[in-house]
């Protein structure tokens, strides 16, 4: 007999994941009650409410956040050590007070209400004088009496309120990105002030041209905007000579070099014609077009840096105190730094290891699903190896010390990150490429135009040569064709991170098309990393329903992961039914004992009950378990009792709700896809068959994982890399566009190329689409740009189109490009979400 | 029209105040975030703060 076993339960009120909803974890706030899906949520909620500021759940932008686990705030004892103090805090003398400050990286930051949140909080504590909170750089910057609240306390706090505080190393990569970022607005500021100003001259010019100014205001207008638009040109428009120097000097002149020389020449020439008081005067034409291209690229740096930000870099994996042993029994939380070769650490239920090392009491599972992509617990006892960074899973475990900082294993699979994007292709842009033709191919022309009038043109009415030559050079001036790609790049980078995607190279527009194979990794990815209850085979008597009570019942005393699975399936089977009674509830559980990697034993009304691996839980009553009902598929327990088995669960991880919705997508597409994971289990197998991927490969370890995607490479395939995880990131970079969870590690996000920060799979198709259109798009800006510089060459070179003309015409052909650009941030490509159920809404207000 | 010849200094000097108070106002990391201020406006500063402190900060009512 087999049953499904269906979730369908309330969202938890405070972040929003699915409640295994019961009495047990429920509270009632403004009359109403609401449930959680732990203590630690209703703990958070409670703190949020009872200060007064429940408006944060009214305003707050939801995605499900699970606030860390409150118990553990003893952990930020270490930042009252000394060392720790002279290292992160900064402190001064006010009025008889020792005014600290400092900087802490909160994580978990992810809306406005969050800043909202923390600042009000944490400026009520007593002590604290000034609290600003960054939302896009997730930073709090702390001023407080340090003599009458300590650091730790703040710590504590914070982690109240369901974020994650962590000492800001002052990070080189941020302060550049800051100071960038300021001169970047500066310029465009000044720019922008110059354009409005030059401008309205401009008018008053063209203006006075048609109805005859007098010659004195002309010379006015004539001076006031070559005052305004030289510190334009010196000071905003120096990025594109600076740029252009380098690329003269690298033999590679790019899109800079046009852009600076027709910036140049239409100064000086507006220079010469305001000494001379002769011909026209561009002043309004440099001020645009320095401001339009400023503008441009001031977009793009945004978007790059707000993609940096989200992750750092490895040492962030890592926590920043770690339990070390100060004498026989006793242990003191330390900062990391501080940790040495030799020390004897503790490591406590659910907290991450600090450093690499070998058990020496203890035996606990570990979560290595970080390092080796297998979801499984580890089993480590006395002599085995713990790697830093991986989770320890219910257990207490005391490890010495073998390497930390800089030997850590965390450190060797960032090498062979580096390795794997060295080896990337670096393909050179299409309009960048085209530029260097482009711009000999203008100067060519302008100066045969001038040589032409100069030398060879007879007959009355000859216009200037210097003239004819300047309109050649403005009315070809590529402003359009350099602002083709930027705009449409930039367009579409908003509209996807309205989407919830992140895109961080450029790359990934050009390559999108070519996509023929697209490679997956199952934990996380295309599975929620969670496990639950797939099958339930009862052997005895008792039904199903019954036996998944009685494992519901002795799972509640463990923290395995595999116990959640149990709560969630019982809690949703008592939902459906309807059939609970108080009895059921209260069973009578006695002496539990816990056997790690095997299983759980207890006695329930007297009777005795093991549930565990087949062998295990065929101890108990003597005899083998009979495994011909099971495939070998998956991973499966028994319960039995002391006259014999009584029932099978199967445990699976369970899929994302659009898994199924992006294999067929893709598979509509023509594109063929592969499943690639390092778990060993024939799970993988089943996951591939289940979704009908056309290629499967399990047990994969991260140097196979690369030598796939290299295979499908060197056949032709031009390979799209879904994954999420440290062991993954190697394999993100090496394949030809990559794509990373929300939910990977920090690592992960820094180096790929894309990120889905929804959660959502669907999103991999709205990015594919997107990339699409834009592709169309920039043709269509590069074709318009090509076609507009070519016709009205010519008609320049003949000396028909006035120089101020020209002028128009290139600001027209420009915010055409802009304007076409723009659809794409109202386009409705890759609208997926209403195909697929939508998440739990949140009943706040 | 002669008055131009005053006029147009005047918004010259204007505009230079204009660039030197938006100078400041980005080196003072005005523009550092732009999004939390625009949704701070929204929330209720008012409601009592039960945690620690007796009393929220003081503001003017306009009875």
């Amino acid at each position: 007999m087999l049953q499904k076993v269906q979730s369908n339960s309330v969202a938890c009120f405070h972040c929003g994941l699915p409640t295994a909803s019961g009495e047990q974890f429920c509270a009632e706030f403004d009359g109403q009650q609401r449930s959680f899906c732990c203590p630690a949520c209703r703990a958070v909620a409670t703190t949020i409410i009872d200060s007064g500021l429940s408006s944060f759940y009214q305003f707050r932008s939801l995605d499900g956040q699970l606030p860390a686990s409150v118990s553990e705030q003893d952990v930020f004892k270490a930042y009252d050590d000394d060392e720790f103090r002279q290292r992160y805090i900064f402190t001064e003398q006010v009025n008889g007070h020792t005014i600290a400050h400092t900087q802490l990286l909160v994580g978990n930051i992810h809306c406005a209400a969050c800043t909202w949140l923390l600042e009000k909080y944490l400026s009520s504590l007593p002590g604290m004088e000034q609290v600003a909170v960054s939302l896009t750089e997730q930073k709090a910057s702390l001023r407080w009496r340090i003599d009458e609240l300590a650091l730790s306390e703040i710590c504590a706090a914070i982690t109240n309120l369901g974020y994650q505080p962590e000492p800001y190393t002052p990070n080189h990569l941020q302060d550049l990105q800051q100071r960038e970022n300021h001169q970047a607005l500066r310029r465009l500021g000044v720019a922008g002030i110059g354009m409005m100003q030059v401008g309205m001259f401009a008018i008053a010019l063209h203006a006075g041209a048609l109805q005859s100014m007098e010659p004195e205001f002309r010379e006015l207008m004539r001076w006031v905007s070559f005052l305004v638009t030289t510190p334009v040109l010196l000071y905003s428009a120096q990025p594109f000579f600076i740029g252009a120097w380098r690329g003269l000097k690298l033999n590679k002149p790019g899109m800079d070099v046009p852009v600076a020389i027709a910036l140049g020449l239409a100064y000086f020439a507006s220079v010469k014609a305001t000494l001379l008081s002769t011909g026209d005067v561009y002043f309004d034409s440099v001020t645009m077009f320095t401001f339009l291209l400023l503008g441009g690229r001031y977009l793009e740096m945004r978007a790059r840096h707000v993609a940096g930000r989200l992750g750092s870099d490895l040492s962030s994996l890592l926590p920043a105190t770690a339990l070390r042993l100060r004498s026989s029994a006793e242990f003191e939380s330390v900062p990391l730094f501080k940790v040495k070769v030799g020390d004897q650490l503790l490591v406590k239920p659910g907290q991450i290891i600090p450093a690499d090392g070998v058990v020496i009491a203890g035996v606990s599972g570990v979560d290595e699903s970080q390092m080796t992509g297998e979801f499984r617990y580890q089993n480590k006892q006395l002599n085995d190896q713990v790697i830093a960074g991986t989770i320890n899973g219910s257990g207490v475990l005391t490890i010495a010390v073998q390497s930390t900082g800089a030997d850590l294993q965390l450190q060797s699979i960032n090498q062979l990150l580096i390795t794997a994007q060295a080896e990337k292709p670096q393909i050179a842009e299409f309009a960048d490429r085209f530029a260097s033709y482009f711009v000999v191919t203008v100067l060519a022309l302008a100066a045969a135009t001038y040589i032409y009038w100069a030398w060879f043109a007879t007959g009355q009415n000859i216009p200037s040569p210097f003239w004819v030559m300047l309109s050649v050079l403005v009315v070809s001036c590529p402003c359009a064709l350099s602002l083709a790609t930027p705009a449409a790049l930039t367009a579409a980078t908003n509209r996807l991170r309205v989407l919830g995607l992140l895109v961080t190279r450029a790359h990934v527009w050009e390559r999108m098309a070519d996509i023929t194979d697209v490679v997956c990794d199952k934990t996380g990815t295309l599975t929620k990393g969670e496990l639950s209850i797939s099958e339930i085979i009862p052997v005895s008597d008792l039904s199903a329903h019954q036996c998944l009570k009685l494992a519901a019942a002795i799972e509640s005393y463990s923290e395995h992961p595999i116990a959640r699975a149990f709560t969630v399936a019982v809690e949703s089977q008592n939902q459906a039914d309807d059939s609970k009674t108080e009895a059921d509830n209260h069973l009578a559980i006695e002496q539990v004992e816990v056997s790690t990697g095997a299983g759980i034993a207890a006695s329930i009304n007297g009777t005795r009950y093991h549930l565990g691996s087949s062998a295990f839980a065929a101890e108990l009553y003597r005899g083998e378990a009979d495994q011909s009902v099971i495939d070998n598929q998956g991973q499966w327990v028994l319960l039995s009792d002391t006259s014999g088995a009584l029932c099978w669960f199967q445990l699976e991880d369970s899929l994302r709700e659009d898994a199924d919705l992006l294999v067929r997508t893709l598979q509509s597409k023509g594109l063929i896809l592969h499943l690639l994971s390092g778990d060993s289990s024939g799970a993988a197998q089943t996951l591939s068959d289940q979704l009908g991927m056309n290629h499967c490969a399990a047990g994969a370890t991260p140097q196979d994982k690369l030598d796939y995607i290299a295979d499908l490479q060197r056949n032709g395939a031009k390979v799209l890399m879904l994954g999420d995880g440290v062991n993954d990131v190697p394999v993100l970079a090496a394949a030809d566009i990559s794509v990373a969870m929300a939910n990977a590690s920090n690592l992960a996000k820094t180096h790929a190329d894309s990120f889905l920060l929804s959660g959502r799979l669907t999103g991999v198709l709205t990015l594919m689409d997107m990339a699409v259109s834009t592709r169309k798009i920039i043709r269509q800006n590069l074709a318009w740009a090509l076609a507009y510089n070519f016709s009205a060459i010519p008609l320049a070179a003949a000396g028909l189109i006035a120089p101020y003309l020209a002028a128009v015409g290139m600001s027209l052909s420009s915010l055409v490009v802009v304007f076409n650009a723009l659809r794409l941030q109202r386009s409705k490509a890759g609208d997926y979400q209403q195909s697929i159920k939508p998440l739990a809404a949140l009943g706040a207000k | 029209m002669d008055s131009l010849f005053i006029l147009i200094p005047i918004a010259l000097l204007f505009t230079a105040i204009a660039v030197k108070v938006f100078i400041w106002a980005v080196n003072n990391k005005q523009y550092d975030d732009l999004d939390a201020a625009a949704q701070s406006i929204l929330f209720d500063d008012d409601l009592e703060i039960a945690a620690n402190k007796p009393k929220p900060a003081t503001h003017s009512d306009n009875d």
